[in-house]
């Protein structure tokens, strides 16, 4: 640990040490400006080192702001919905999982969410509370979807896909709006967004929003599910400054806080209401001098939970968690043709709940990654990136008895795990790019797993405990992608095949089969359970004319396999059935036209049948499952600018039908959404 | 008006009107080698460059050739009043590459047929940044910077002839450009 604090206190040294004395260089990533000189979104979420969005070596969608406001969206899920290979499942109007390219599930950990880079998904269960994210839709620049896994650059978690949130820059983007709709559901919401320079020297931008609504009606939920779940109320507030200290000399300090309350689909099948308060501090600093770019960033990210559920009525069921996150990186050009990213980071995060613990669990990780482009011919780029990840765990507190650990398992547990990612770009012709990529990413279990400690007797006769031995799943991925750029038609064509191996997936211990434990009594262990095999293909295409039509249509396929020892003989205990968690087959169209004051959207989205599950209400400790039909979903939105100023429209969601059976959860409604837009 | 409709509907008509007139236009008329949007895309990547270019804009143009001069005085006209870069706009001037030398400039742009040592060196002198359409010349280590954006945009950059004149470009930016 001491040589890792040396290795960051180094890093920052060095930062400070060229910026205040090395020849700085011109502004930095100003994503604005950079797509307004390459006609195309740029991005770093690939490999950390800046690109034009067709040259990254990954499967990237880009979500753009006009995007985001055409679709209609009030949440981001709601936004991600339409990109092929991202399922979206919505348990309510708060309660929404994304997965990407198969294995969606409540609570579903394969996913790393981050904002400008830092994460904001949960280390509980590696989860994403959604509604906690403190970013306004209006403040979003883009939406960068990776598909597929790309942990060499951030680590655990970045699984099935990363999904990063690029707002807009303080210094760079004037961002002044203010929104408020209403309609069905009782949905009341606004935000407003507010943006203050000085000249090109300083920048801050404040966001702040919120919404409440009456959640989908009760008729298809149990009635514990059904008393169990309170109507969402979600507000965020958002402060982001940048300053230039000097030409290519920038620190940043950006915070959050958001609270919300809202029912949440379990991983055992069943509702609680969760009561979330969330809060964040960052402070960074980057210099574009003569050894490279040169960052520094220190984040904490906190977060209070209190469960309301009756299966956990009279137990302490509030869940507090902090995780300080520090990281040091050198991007560097070397001569015309490489490019190498050096990077260290330091977590150190904690879990306490007596409840659900029986104390603290938390882990250090130091991590050191290498990143090298080599552009082999100007149309021929190889990528390499590698990372090894060391995690020492660490517990204390009460241990449940009979769980066969002891305090010096756990605080002597500590793995090394590599993970890597290549990409092999190929400029075919000016119009056509082919990508090779080969990943494997790591999933580490996630803090309730190793840890959770509930006695016998507690929620019932049985032992249920985390386990310190449980290994990382591991994903290897390869994929193939085709783009074609038509410009004749202003459009442009991907199509992508993939195969993945997904190794010792991690099961929470609800969902295995009970062993007799080390005492003779009945245990519930967070286990390695199996392996699961994907493979899958999309195609789509996007387009716009100059007379002002834009149009998409795209088809998703995975298949997956079930390899695992759960849900055998009978006995349903996982709310995963890894063969068909998710539709294998999704369409999604849309077409849009902008004409004077006019902006008139419409989108559907089709997807096949899969398998949720939701609590027997017989044995709350079993499920029993739910097969989701096949259903066709259509979203139109209409805007109409008044003045320059102000813009009204109203957004339908779902509009071919009144209701949907869409998860095991409530029938998703119709909605219908009226609002106005102030921009200054 | 309404005869030369009827006659003319068919699409291939037009076609062959738009043709002859391109035949036909006056030949002062001609395309820029770097056209309005080229110089847009210059402006806007001007930001990532330090010192940014203050001063005077010079079209340099060879007054021996007349396919340099034409395509000087086309680009003097994409450029209109000038080349706004952040706050601040550029003003075009033409210049004769014979009397480079002896004008004060901030930023050059080098019409068809113009760049040359004797050019490179007068711009190397101002400190001064180089632009032209002509890749080759970039290449060559006569020119900064070469644009292409009819279609896929396409920056080339020669840093070292960027660093001859003194010259930075963003790391960022350095990685999204060719680099030569």
């Amino acid at each position: 640990m001491k040589y890792w604090l040396s290795c960051v206190a180094l890093c920052v040294t060095i930062i400070v040490v060229a910026a205040l004395s090395v020849s700085p260089r011109a502004q930095q990533l100003d994503y604005g400006t950079l797509e307004k000189v390459f006609h195309e979104p740029v991005t770093t979420s690939a490999t950390g080192q800046p690109q034009r969005a067709s040259e990254a070596p990954v499967n990237m969608t880009i979500i753009t702001q006009d995007d985001i406001r055409r679709s209609g969206a009030t949440t981001i899920p709601d936004a991600l919905q339409y990109v092929a290979g991202v399922d979206v499942r919505r348990y309510g109007i708060a309660d929404e999982e994304v997965g990407i390219r198969g294995y969606n599930a409540a609570y579903n950990p394969r996913l790393l969410v981050l904002v400008n880079g830092r994460q904001v998904y949960s280390d509980d269960y590696g989860r994403v509370f959604w509604p906690t994210v403190p970013v306004q839709l209006a403040e979003i620049r883009q939406i960068e979807v990776i598909e597929g896994p790309n942990s060499a650059l951030y680590g655990f978690n970045a699984v099935s896909g990363v999904i990063n949130i690029i707002t807009f820059d303080p210094l760079h983007d004037r961002i002044n709006t203010a929104t408020l709709q209403g309609g069905t559901q009782h949905y009341w919401g606004g935000s407003a967004v507010a943006t203050g320079q000085i000249e090109d020297r300083a920048g801050l931008r404040i966001s702040v929003g919120g919404y409440q609504a009456q959640d989908y009606g009760p008729a298809n939920l149990s009635a514990v599910d059904a008393l169990n779940r309170q109507n969402p109320l979600v507000g965020a507030f958002n402060v982001d400054g940048r300053l230039q200290i000097a030409p290519g000399v920038q620190a940043y300090i950006d915070g959050s806080m958001s609270d919300s309350r809202f029912a949440e689909m379990t991983f055992e099948g069943s509702f609680e209401t969760n009561t979330t308060r969330a809060n964040s501090i960052r402070a960074g600093l980057s210099a574009d001098t003569a050894i490279g770019l040169l960052s520094f960033s220190a984040y904490r990210n906190g977060q209070e939970l209190s469960i309301d559920s009756s299966a956990v009525s009279g137990f302490p069921s509030w869940v507090n968690e902090n995780v300080y996150i520090v990281q040091a990186s050198d991007l560097l050009k070397l001569g015309a043709d490489h490019v190498v990213r050096i990077g260290l980071e330091y977590r150190n995060n904690a879990e306490t709940s007596p409840g659900f613990i029986g104390g603290t669990i938390g882990y250090h990780v130091f991590a050191g990654s290498l990143m090298w482009n080599w552009q082999i011919t100007p149309s021929v780029a190889l990528t390499n990136a590698v990372r090894v990840d060391e995690l020492q765990l660490r517990y204390s507190g009460n241990l449940a008895a009979g769980s066969g650990f002891t305090l010096g398992n756990y605080n002597s547990t500590n793995f090394a795990v590599p993970s890597f990612n290549s990409g092999l770009v190929v400029e075919l012709t000016p119009e056509d790019t082919i990508r090779f990529m080969l990943a494997r990413g790591v999933q580490v279990p996630s803090l309730f797993d190793f840890g959770v400690q509930i006695p016998f007797g507690a929620v019932g006769p049985v032992v249920i405990a985390g386990n310190p031995d449980v290994h990382p799943s591991t994903v290897d991925n390869i994929e193939l992608d085709y783009d074609r750029a038509l410009p004749a038609m202003g459009s442009e064509l991907r199509f992508a095949v993939f195969a993945q191996r997904n190794r010792d997936l991690i099961s929470q211990p609800f969902a295995v089969p009970p062993v007799l434990g080390p005492t003779g009594l009945p245990l519930l262990l967070t286990s390695n359970v199996g392996s699961s095999n994907a493979m899958g293909a999309q195609i789509g295409i996007k387009g716009h004319s100059d007379s002002g039509f834009r149009w998409n249509v795209s088809y998703a396929y995975v298949a997956t396999t079930d390899n695992t020892v759960l849900n055998r003989g009978g006995l349903i205990t996982s709310a995963i059935n890894y063969a068909n968690s998710a539709p294998r087959s999704v369409g999604i169209a849309g077409i849009g036209y902008t004409r004077d004051r006019w902006e008139l959207d419409l989108m559907g989205r089709w997807q096949s049948s899969y398998q949720d599950f939701r609590a027997s209400v017989s044995n709350p400790f079993l499920l029993e499952p739910v097969e989701v039909r096949n259903y066709l979903s259509l979203n139109a939105r209409a805007a109409y600018r008044l003045t320059d100023n102000f813009t009204v429209h109203v957004s339908a969601q779902q509009f071919n039908a009144s209701q949907l059976l869409q998860t095991a959860g409530p029938l998703v409604e119709r909605r219908v959404l009226f609002g106005i837009t102030a921009g200054f | 008006m309404s005869a030369w409709k009827l006659i003319c509907r068919g699409v291939r008509c037009w076609g062959f009107i738009a043709a002859l007139m391109a035949a036909t236009r006056p030949a002062g008329a001609a395309a820029p080698s770097l056209s309005s949007q080229d110089l847009q895309v210059l402006g806007s990547a001007l930001t990532f460059v330090e010192p940014r270019p203050a001063g005077t804009l010079a079209v340099v143009y060879s007054a021996a050739d007349e396919a340099s001069r034409q395509d000087a005085a086309a680009i003097m006209t994409a450029l209109g009043k000038g080349l706004p870069i952040g706050g601040a706009i550029l003003t075009p001037t033409l210049v004769d590459a014979a009397a480079l030398g002896s004008t004060d400039f901030g930023l050059a742009i080098i019409a068809a047929n113009a760049n040359g040592e004797a050019v490179a060196r007068s711009v190397d002198a101002r400190h001064a940044l180089c632009v032209t359409a002509d890749r080759p010349a970039v290449q060559r280590g006569l020119c900064t910077v070469a644009i292409n954006s009819a279609g896929r945009v396409d920056i080339f950059l020669n840093n070292r002839v960027a660093q001859r004149a003194g010259i930075t470009f963003a790391t960022a930016f350095r990685m999204m450009v060719h680099e030569q």
